[in-house]
């Protein structure tokens, strides 16, 4: 299924914190193996947009014309490997 | 060419108000994996239900129920949590303990800047453990806590907990302004509400350590059945007795003359694993060692006379 197509959202698996200054994930998939991670700026641009599931190219929207599609595309899909996100 | 995403999560150093809230979510977890039956209790959880005023939280206290403990603590030290060294060992203080009501197991985290407080009780609720989680579960609610949920005590199981904390220790400066705030929080609620918790703590065996707090809400006056013993116990305790001073003391007070100078030797010198339990984080070095044994020392004839008294009262107060 490609990105454009494809319904993102947060993992029900993940806790985070969002202070407004940064964002701090933990996943609850396995915990005994789960550590928590600081998201990148990218990283938590996409997250808080992804507060509700969207398309890839809603979560692109106007405002975040400095990541590509492609780049968008691959983004998605290391937070999906980390279990932070999911794809439907 | 596409930009390399390998770093756009990394580990974090967490902050406390962050550490907080996920911990929450961690063992919430952990003890929907294992079966254990949890609740959180002060904290975020009793801000969320205004029964208690909003104030950042150091640690993260749950009642666990009595059969899961063991199995919680062997989740939560698959995950790197170790159990803090107690301040004082059971052997140290044998006498004194059962005024110190030992009440929960400590564990703390190298990368986690707060600690976990997992009760096995809560002092003052004089029922057996397991009628008084069996009481609270019954009553129990979820709150979202770092987006996860988090079961806990509902507003009144923590308005008793609230409650009893401050009455523990009356002598500290918060314990008035939290005993006030639950008054008038449970008053906000509808009528039927005082006799709710009239009813909660009869069934915890509570009702005389929540003595105060009932008076304030005008609450019919019962009569209690608890082990008048363990009544005493938590009377002794509220004059006092919690604090280290007056645990030696009393213990000084009941070994025999020959048990005293080791005694007196340990009470003055603690292992460095229990002098350090409390500061997580705190480099063992000689320096910090010595500034923490003049701490204790200073705070110990601070509280002499104090504890003298109290452990006098403890004595006096054996039936």
């Amino acid at each position: 299924m490609t990105p454009g197509g494809a319904v993102w959202s947060r993992s029900p698996d993940v806790a985070f914190v969002d202070d407004g200054d940064r964002v701090v994930v933990l996943g609850l998939g396995e915990p005994s193996v789960s550590r928590p991670s600081l998201l990148s700026a990218e990283a938590t641009d996409v997250w808080r947009r992804l507060e509700r599931p969207l398309t890839a190219r809603q979560v692109r929207g106007p405002m975040n014309g400095h990541i590509d599609p492609l780049g968008l595309g691959h983004l998605l899909e290391a937070l999906q490997q980390l279990g932070f996100v999911r794809c439907d | 060419m596409s930009r390399d995403w390998s770093n756009l999560a990394e580990t974090a150093e967490l902050r406390l108000s962050e550490a907080v809230p996920l911990a929450h979510a961690l063992v919430a977890r952990l003890a929907e994996l294992e079966g254990v039956r949890i609740l959180f209790i002060k904290g975020p959880t009793a801000v969320a239900l205004g029964a208690r005023p909003p104030r950042a939280s150091t640690d993260v206290d749950l009642l666990c129920e009595p059969s899961g403990l063991e199995r919680l603590g062997m989740a939560l030290e698959r995950c790197g949590w170790r159990r803090r060294t107690p301040k004082n060992t059971a052997d140290d203080l044998k006498h004194a303990t059962k005024y110190l009501f030992d009440h929960s197991v400590h564990y703390i985290h190298d990368e986690w800047p707060c600690d976990l407080d997992v009760h096995f009780n809560f002092p003052g609720f004089l029922a057996p453990d397991d009628v008084v989680f069996d009481e609270l579960w019954h009553r129990r609610t979820s709150v979202e806590v770092a987006h996860w949920p988090a079961p806990c005590a509902d507003l009144l199981g923590q308005a008793a907990i609230v409650a009893l904390h401050s009455l523990r220790d009356p002598q500290l400066s918060h314990t008035s302004p939290d005993l006030d705030f639950v008054a008038d929080s449970l008053r906000r609620q509808d009528p039927t509400t005082v006799e709710a918790f009239l009813q909660l703590a009869i069934v915890t065996g509570s009702v005389e350590t929540l003595r105060p707090l009932l008076e304030q809400l005008d609450a019919p006056s019962v009569e209690s059945n608890v082990d008048p013993e363990l009544l005493r116990r938590w009377q002794v305790r509220q004059q006092n007795a919690g604090a280290s001073t007056t645990s030696w003391l009393i213990e000084l007070r009941h070994r025999p003359w020959r048990q005293k100078p080791g005694l007196v030797r340990r009470a003055l010198f603690l292992p460095t694993g229990a002098l350090f339990s409390a500061h997580v984080g705190l480099p063992r070095t000689r320096r910090n060692i010595a500034r923490l044994q003049l701490q204790r020392w200073s705070h110990a004839v601070r509280y002499l006379p104090r504890g003298v008294r109290a452990a006098r009262r403890a004595e006096e107060q054996m039936p």
